[in-house]
């Protein structure tokens, strides 16, 4: 049976309370991985790998976070992403909003984009889920 | 004409051994998906995995560090080969491997790496050194 676009914010609630260690009342949609909810890189393989079992699903690789990027020296110059670097980026993660990131494309606020609204409507795409919450 | 090595990035990372434990106890099946198979070799041989998966981790973040990249996803954690110190004062090296090492591998060649572990955490430290051929010899 499909789910729900709230039972998918809540099986995301859930990693991410026992994976980085957070209260509920901390995860919103709105909750940046790392800001936020101070995920480090561990964490977010951490969360890859919960996702995967919770969800019952195979997460390809650079599918959720973004791969091979920020080494290609046409998609990053002088610690920004390149027009063309952010073009690439909304192809590879078409579920990330990037209206607020294209703003100022600095790559140390790249991370700014994981949040768990994002992790929500992957997997909402992914299991092709309409609802709405 | 002989080359000699130039220092040409530095990374540091600092990895939690009891978070690195957690880890490594709940995904240990997962393991291959981020370590190479010389890595896991390492890990089986040795009397604390766990242990050593911070260690492996924490050199792997800092290699990353050093090519002045951030996350670069699962896959690249299996691009950073590394070869823990053999003795205890002594030093690790990682090379870079599949579509990393064709990106970076003309300015970047050889990176040592150098452990300091506490009660609490490993830190590593990845020094990426450049072969450079000098003309005047």
């Amino acid at each position: 049976m499909e789910k729900t676009k709230e039972q998918i914010f809540q099986g995301v609630r859930d990693c991410l309370v026992n994976a980085l260690g957070v209260s509920e009342n901390q995860v919103t949609l709105d909750s940046s991985l790392v800001k936020d909810l101070g995920a480090e890189s561990i964490d977010f393989l951490d969360v890859v790998f919960r996702l995967e079992k919770t969800f019952g699903i195979k997460i390809p690789r650079g599918d959720l976070f973004p791969e091979n990027l920020l080494t290609n020296p046409a998609f990053v110059k002088d610690g920004k992403i390149t027009p063309a670097g952010l073009t690439e980026l909304k192809r590879k993660l078409s579920h990330v909003d990037f209206t607020s990131f294209g703003e100022s494309p600095q790559v140390s606020r790249l991370s700014d984009i994981f949040t768990v609204g994002m992790i929500v409507d992957y997997l909402a795409e992914k299991t092709s889920v309409k609802a709405k919450i | 004409m002989s080359a000699y090595s130039v220092l040409c990035g530095i990374g540091v990372d600092m990895v939690s051994l009891s978070r690195a434990g957690d880890f490594y106890r709940r995904h240990r099946e997962s393991l291959k998906k981020i370590l190479c198979g010389s890595e896991l070799k390492q890990m089986e041989q040795s009397r604390s995995p766990e242990r050593l998966f911070g260690w492996l981790f924490a050199a792997k973040e800092a290699v990353f560090k050093s090519l002045d990249a951030e996350w670069l996803g699962i896959d690249g954690f299996r691009m950073i080969e590394v070869r823990l110190p053999s003795t205890p004062k002594g030093f690790g090296r990682a090379r870079l491997k599949g579509s990393m090492a064709e990106r970076v591998s003309s300015r970047m060649k050889v990176w040592r790496i150098y452990f300091l572990e506490t009660a609490h955490c490993v830190i590593a430290q990845a020094m990426a050194f450049a072969r450079v051929k000098d003309p005047e010899r």
